[in-house]
């Protein structure tokens, strides 16, 4: 999250501060508020931002208005809260004890909580992190759009509370999906009456137009619903349509429309080429078997397929057209891939239709490509490059493709082909290469409470010796790096206090012996020299 | 002979100095650390601008304690406290998930310094009571420790308020101190 600029900041607070409650602590009143809870959006001193602090940042999360940096849903927060809509809203539900630690694990609190992040983030998708003021556009905002507000508010709380991601709402994002939504409808009323006998508050209650919030598609919330949709919406509805559906769906409606006779010379060329084709890669027992699998399975539906999209090139680009035929594209580059594909087949039913058809076509780069990104998307279902990846097949199909029979590239693409659960573990294993060794240090110290760099990497070392540490380390409370270490330095893979301890501990024996050793030698030498001289 | 044994005594009998330099984001709870460890109980403490200075005194070991405010503005200020600093303490609020990556950044930033390259680090994954303090591993993780391969480091699970893990911090502290010099 970007913070807002050094200017932006010291204008809203400048703003803020002019409103004479926002002078004051919330807590205690006194002068110099230049501390605020961004959870309630309130302004606090120096004090009370202390106890504030020591609550835990899940009930009230403290920034300074002078030393701390803010993000803009930051800024939001304070500028819909404010200390008087809280005084009243804490009020109005009958919370006023001095106590913070009950004020602020009250029901009141969590329900002003959640209203402060629902409306930060609504302000958030209204204005941006453009419009500096946002209370400035309450005074011209009719009362009674208040109402709707809220209305619509509650309506979509459900909505947008799960994407948006200010700071402090994590904790609370459990209780906000669940129950509240019900629970502010019925509260929410009491709060906006007393916006309207109070003029002096902020905005957050008077802001207008929530169709125009919803219309909008500005910055922070929305930008973060985006991945949501990519990953979730428009995967079923493009694997739907690449997939078994779209190809039944543009067979039917080919039917209908195309020319036999162009259908039926271009099956003529495409057996022709297959048959040249077949022959050619007759190399490896494995590409024989796999081909004549797919002829088995595709043979039929082939002549038809092929002419069809032979046909629909010549259309599209009769150069491409004349280009595949000359260069007896398709199979060439095929035979392996289909092979491979042929295994797909077997372990998944999904990817049957797609891989079918690529053994089936040998012209069909065009689509492969399609039904390729498509099934790359699958891999990578997590990631963005649905679309990037698309994109760039095409530009290629335009380009390369067609001019040279690029087959490098082919075997890239087919990659992406592999077994679903091939794919999926390479598509899990790109995301967290770096999660999985980290997810595996986590298990092995879930007990531990403190972890070192040397039982770490010791650990890591070897197995039996992760276990053995494992074990020592189950309901310990730290793990240090000499622990995590120990098996790869010293042999007897050392808890760090155990023999470094008993080194000194040793060192300090003997020490404390030869000392002892020196002075009682001493000593003798002393007494002896007595008896010596006075002849004792 | 006597030098050799005033020697001896003072190697294992004689104090030993520490430097350590106590950082982390605010509200983290180093002030709260600091002077648990100082004076046994629990202060309220403000945020602290500027810092904190403490000698604490464990197993005969003498540790000067500086203790700097962590608000955003003010870490800057932190590297003109390295000099000379043997022990790093980083102050983790277990219970602030939001914010670990924020506090991996800073202790990365500092780890990159020159002068802090022969400290050694110890984390405090501080408000272990808190309802949702994520573990020690989980710290471990989050602060990219498990590739910190060529330092000493160790995470301690702490609750300052408590008092509980924060001697066990010093104890590999002295022991590391220990080993430095044997």
């Amino acid at each position: 999250m970007a913070d807002a600029s050094k200017n932006d900041c010291h204008a809203i607070f400048k703003r803020l501060h002019s409103i004479p409650t926002n002078k004051c602590c919330f807590d205690c009143n006194s002068k110099n508020s230049s501390w605020a809870s961004v959870t309630y959006g309130v302004f606090l001193c120096i004090e009370c931002s202390a106890v504030h602090r020591s609550l835990g940042v899940h009930l009230t999360f403290i920034r300074s208005t002078q030393l701390d940096s803010w993000t803009w849903p930051q800024l939001r927060a304070m500028q819909v809260g404010g200390n008087t809509n809280a005084t009243v809203f804490f009020r109005q539900h009958g919370t006023s004890t001095a106590d913070a630690n009950k004020k602020y694990n009250s029901r009141a609190a969590q329900l002003y909580r959640e209203k402060i992040k629902s409306l930060a983030a609504a302000a958030m998708r209204k204005y941006g992190t453009e419009t500096l003021h946002i209370g400035d556009l309450h005074v011209s905002s009719p009362d009674q759009k208040e109402v709707d507000f809220f209305k619509e508010h509650t309506g979509e709380h459900k909505d947008f509370v799960p994407t948006t991601n200010l700071p402090q709402q994590q904790g609370m994002n459990l209780h906000v999906s669940s129950s509240p939504p019900v629970a502010e409808v019925k509260l929410e009323p009491v709060p906006i009456k007393n916006g309207q006998d109070t003029p002096n508050e902020e905005g957050d209650t008077r802001e207008p137009s929530v169709d125009h919030v919803l219309g909008t598609s500005p910055s922070q919330s929305v930008a973060k619903a985006e991945p949501r949709k990519s990953t979730i919406g428009q995967r079923k509805p493009m694997g739907a349509k690449k997939g078994l559906g779209a190809k039944k769906g543009k067979l039917g409606a080919q039917k209908v429309t195309t020319n036999f006779a162009d259908i039926e010379s271009a099956a003529h060329q495409a057996d022709l080429m297959k048959q040249e084709t077949v022959v050619k890669h007759k190399k490896t027992k494995e590409e024989e078997e796999a081909n004549k699998a797919s002829m088995r399975l595709a043979y039929q539906d082939m002549t038809v397929e092929l002419k069809k999209q032979e046909e629909r090139m010549k259309t599209a680009d009769p150069k491409k057209a004349q280009q595949m035929e000359r260069l007896g594209m398709g199979f060439g580059g095929r035979s392996a891939i289909s092979h491979s594909a042929m295994s797909d087949m077997q372990t998944i039913k999904q990817e049957k239709p797609s891989t079918a058809k690529s053994q089936r076509s040998s012209s069909r780069d065009f689509f492969d490509e399609y039904d390729d990104s498509r099934s790359s998307g699958y891999a990578s279902r997590n990631k963005d490059d649905i679309f990037s990846s698309r994109k760039v097949r095409d530009d290629d199909n335009d380009k390369d493709d067609w001019d040279i029979l690029d087959k490098p590239k082919e075997t890239d693409n087919y990659e992406s082909i592999k077994p679903l659960a091939d794919r999926m573990s390479l598509g899990k294993k790109k995301q967290y290469e770096a999660v999985s060794s980290s997810t595996e240090a986590q298990k092995r110290f879930a007990n531990a409470k403190s972890i070192s760099s040397d039982n770490y990497f010791g650990n890591t070392e070897t197995d039996a010796a992760t276990k053995s540490n494992l074990d020592r380390f189950t309901g310990k409370s730290s793990i240090s790096s000499s622990d995590f270490y120990g098996d790869q330095s010293t042999s007897d893979g050392s808890y760090a206090s155990g023999p470094d301890m008993a080194a000194i501990k040793d060192g300090m024996k003997d020490s404390v012996t030869q000392v002892a050793g020196r002075l009682s030698r001493m000593a003798n030498g002393l007494m002896s020299s007595i008896q010596d001289k006075y002849g004792y | 002979m006597g030098l050799s044994i005033s020697n001896l005594f003072n190697r294992f009998f004689g104090k030993k100095n520490m430097r350590i330099l106590m950082v982390g984001l605010d509200a983290a709870g180093k002030t709260t650390i600091l002077y648990k460890l100082k004076l046994g109980e629990i202060v309220t403490t403000i945020p602290t601008i500027g810092f904190n200075v403490e000698s604490v005194e464990y197993k005969n070991i003498n540790f000067t304690v500086w203790d700097v405010g962590g608000q955003d503005k003010i870490r800057p200020l932190w590297r003109h406290y390295f000099t000379n600093t043997q022990g790093l303490i980083f102050v983790v609020d277990s219970n602030d998930k939001e914010r670990i990556e924020e506090a991996k950044a800073e202790l990365s930033k500092m780890l990159d310094e020159d002068e802090l390259k022969d400290a050694i680090l110890l984390v405090f994954a501080n408000k272990q009571d808190l309802p949702s303090a994520i573990s020690v591993s989980e710290v471990t993780d989050k602060l990219g420790l498990n590739n910190l391969r060529n330092k000493k480091w160790y995470v301690q699970a702490a609750c300052a308020t408590q008092g509980t893990g924060l001697y066990e911090g010093l104890d590999w502290l002295s022991e590391e101190l220990a080993k430095a010099f044997t």
